[in-house]
């Protein structure tokens, strides 16, 4: 922010310093049936283009300082060839428009920045399109609230929501990301924010690739086949999203693979196939998440070194965890993480249960035969049964285990108001209820 | 018919047998409750703290109510009090309605207040679950409780003597909550695999507690608690030619023993004379 701020500060100035020169920083008004291509060509640096609703078949290259503002119903078409708007000039500004039909090849965008730093694509609609807004090579640029589809088809032959291509420093804020192939693509690039974006039905959430120090906070990523993808990148903080409904049978909530220097942090990971799975990851630190309702809560595949993971809820996962690798701890030392399916005590109260939590139940290891077994998850029969296992301590033979399992859920983040409420409503109905049963079992005892 | 039903009422609160129960299934709601609350970690979906809670239902309230409606008919049976009760100008319509109602209300009365005593702990606990999700268990329990009741009274009308109804009871209650599920699992290791859904979905309608805890736990959140092999089960099931199949299913798991108790009562009269 005070970064940002800076930036105006000094654009001010310059405009003070150009105001002699610059006295014909117009707006310009665009109506249907002219040409913006010509408007922008007609127009001087600085100056702003009001787009007037109309529907306009034309492709656009932006290549100089203009803002370019639509009204309601403004509609840019690119007749399904190439990009329907290329920006080459820094410090543009699109805002307002919706934009359909570009080609379908490789590259082809609603918007395609290229080589081009500080502009800022704000509020706009972005449909039919191959990528949403592609962004190659620059920095510092700015995509808010855009809401972004792709067309109907397999995600396969769609592009993606928001790629960015080398370069850094880009803030997402907000944006709204449907039906493309991955909502938002960091390739190769550095220094990106994405703050409060929102991607769902496609396939993947988010998809980072050979990438650094990119920050994703309070995202929603839901429905697609994978939450978030991260591979081969570095520095990566991922707090407060919400991955949710990944049921594709190769699904995962969170995967990171080959990944260093990771903190995954007051996630909520729910519904999925798979809720965390960990691969050759280096240093990740996986604090106050809460993964519950998966298939599987969390999978460790290969080496995972130097890892912190602690004070994580375990909810509900019909797995809940599964381990095929060494060197994992499921605790830091002092503290564990909450297991639902934990069954014993605590005696010293400090919260932490006295006996180690082992992972794989004797029903964990007979499902991974009988997937269809799963149709008795949690019956009463199979509780029987898994508590008769547990009886003879010799089944149990995984060897990763939580040495500090919390007793109770860690406090993770809700808010308090809802849960005053509920609890004045339980009273009231509790008190209620119990006072009719008492009056029918006492009145009941009389005959007449 | 309203007084056999209040009579039944008074048999019932009077014995030391609804007391027991209703003391136990309260104690154990509320213990569940308090031990097993993940309150604070903002999740209020299917956890192992309402399948526990669920768990207490599908055990408890089958056996509760098979022991109570058939003990009950089959002891009046045994003491002559059924057939005094045939002498008077009442059909068997109403006598056997009359004491499923009666059962009924002591039945709801003691699940009412384990639940009441359940949601006032969970106030004092500070322990935050959603009480729509205790009301869906409430209205489910009922249910259990109404299919129950409605077999007990087959059972209490076909047994000679209280012994024999209470064996019966225990039978049916073990085959129905606990041998059911590992003979259909057994089964599923013998049949094929493109038979397997469709077995597995007859197989819930054929038991009233498979019914009620599928049901329950699609209610709470659907798809991801049967897996990935299960989710065109799931889907259907929590569609509405599933929904509108449970409650048929239901209504079918309630009237029929009635009905059939009815036709057995009318013709076990001629026969004992």
């Amino acid at each position: 922010m005070h970064k940002l701020l800076r930036r105006i500060g000094i654009i001010i100035l310059l405009l003070f310093w150009f105001v002699p020169i610059d006295t014909s920083a117009n707006n310009l008004k665009v109506e249907d049936g002219q040409s913006i291509q010509r408007a922008i060509d007609q127009a001087k640096a600085g100056d702003t283009l009001l787009i007037l609703p109309a529907v306009y078949k034309e492709s656009i290259v932006i290549n100089k300082r203009i803002n370019l503002k639509g009204e309601k119903g403004a509609i840019i078409d690119g007749g399904g060839i190439g990009n329907v708007i290329e920006i080459n000039a820094s410090n543009v500004t699109v805002q307002g428009l919706t934009i359909q039909n570009s080609g379908s090849a490789q590259e082809d965008s609603g918007i395609l920045i290229k080589k081009a730093d500080g502009n800022r694509i704000e509020n706009n609609t972005l449909k039919d399109v191959h990528n949403g807004i592609y962004i190659a090579n620059s920095k510092d640029n700015q995509v808010l609230k855009n809401s972004i589809t792709s067309y109907q088809s397999h995600f396969s032959k769609r592009g993606n929501g928001i790629h960015m291509f080398k370069g850094s420093g880009h803030l997402l804020n907000g944006n709204k990301i449907t039906a493309v192939q991955d909502g938002i693509y960091y390739d190769f690039t550095a220094d990106v924010k994405a703050i409060e974006n929102h991607v769902h039905e496609s396939r993947y959430g988010m998809h980072f690739m050979f990438s650094k120090n990119i920050s994703a906070e309070r995202n929603r990523i839901d429905k697609n086949v994978t939450g978030l993808m991260v591979m081969d990148s570095a520095d990566i903080l991922l707090q407060e999203n919400s991955v949710t409904d990944h049921f594709h049978v190769r699904g995962f909530g969170i995967l990171l693979y080959e990944t260093e220097n990771v903190v995954v942090k007051g996630n909520e990971i729910l519904r999925n196939s798979t809720g965390l799975s960990l691969e050759n990851g280096v240093n990740l630190f996986i604090n106050k998440n809460l993964i519950a309702a998966n298939q599987l809560g969390i999978e460790f595949v290969g080496k995972n070194n130097k890892n912190l993971f602690a004070e994580n809820n375990f909810i509900g996962n019909v797995v809940q965890s599964r381990i095929s690798g060494e060197d994992w701890r499921l605790d830091d030392g002092f503290r564990g993480n909450y297991w639902d399916d934990y069954s014993s005590f605590d005696l010293t109260g400090d919260g932490i249960g006295e006996e180690a939590y082992k992972a794989g139940s004797l029903y964990d290891r007979i499902l991974r035969k009988q997937p269809y077994w799963q149709f008795f998850f949690e019956s009463p029969s199979v509780k029987l049964w898994t508590k008769a296992g547990s009886l003879f301590p010799s089944f149990g033979s995984a060897e990763v285990y939580d040495a500090r399992p919390l007793i109770e859920p860690a406090e993770i983040h809700y808010s308090a108001v809802e849960q005053n409420r509920v609890n004045w409503l339980s009273r009231v109905i509790g008190i209620v209820s119990m006072a009719i049963s008492l009056f029918v079992m006492v009145k009941g005892r009389k005959y007449r | 018919m309203r007084h056999i039903a209040k009579q039944q009422i008074t048999l019932l609160m009077r014995s030391h047998w609804l007391t027991g129960f209703g003391l136990l299934f309260s104690s154990l709601a509320v213990m569940v409750t308090f031990l097993g609350n993940t309150g604070g970690s903002g999740f209020d979906g299917f956890n192992r703290m309402t399948a526990s809670l669920l768990n207490i239902n599908l055990l408890l309230i089958p056996l509760l109510s098979l022991l109570i409606g058939s003990l009950f008919l089959s002891g009046e049976k045994e003491d002559r009090g059924l057939l005094l009760l045939l002498t008077y100008p009442v059909s068997p319509w109403s006598v056997i309605i009359g004491k499923y109602i009666g059962l009924f209300v002591a039945v709801w009365s003691v699940l009412t207040f384990g639940y009441g005593a359940a949601l006032l702990v969970i106030f004092f606990s500070g322990a935050g679950v959603s009480v729509s999700l205790l009301f869906l268990f409430y209205l489910y329990s009922l249910m259990l409780a109404a299919i129950f009741l409605s077999l007990s009274l087959v059972i209490g009308i076909f047994a000679k003597s209280r012994f024999q109804a209470l064996g019966i009871s225990l039978i049916i209650w073990a085959f129905l909550v606990l041998f059911y599920e590992f003979l259909i699992m057994g089964l599923s290791l013998l049949l094929w695999k493109q038979w397997l859904l469709p077995m597995l979905t007859v197989s819930i309608f054929l038991n009233p507690i498979e019914l009620i805890r599928v049901q329950s736990i699609l209610s709470l959140d659907g798809a991801t608690v049967f897996g990935p092999r299960l989710y065109d089960l799931t889907i259907w099931a929590d569609g509405v030619t599933g929904k509108t199949l449970f409650i048929f299913a239901f209504l079918l798991w309630m009237l029929l023993p009635v009905i059939f108790s009815v036709y057995r009562l009318k013709r076990g009269v001629a026969d004992e004379e």
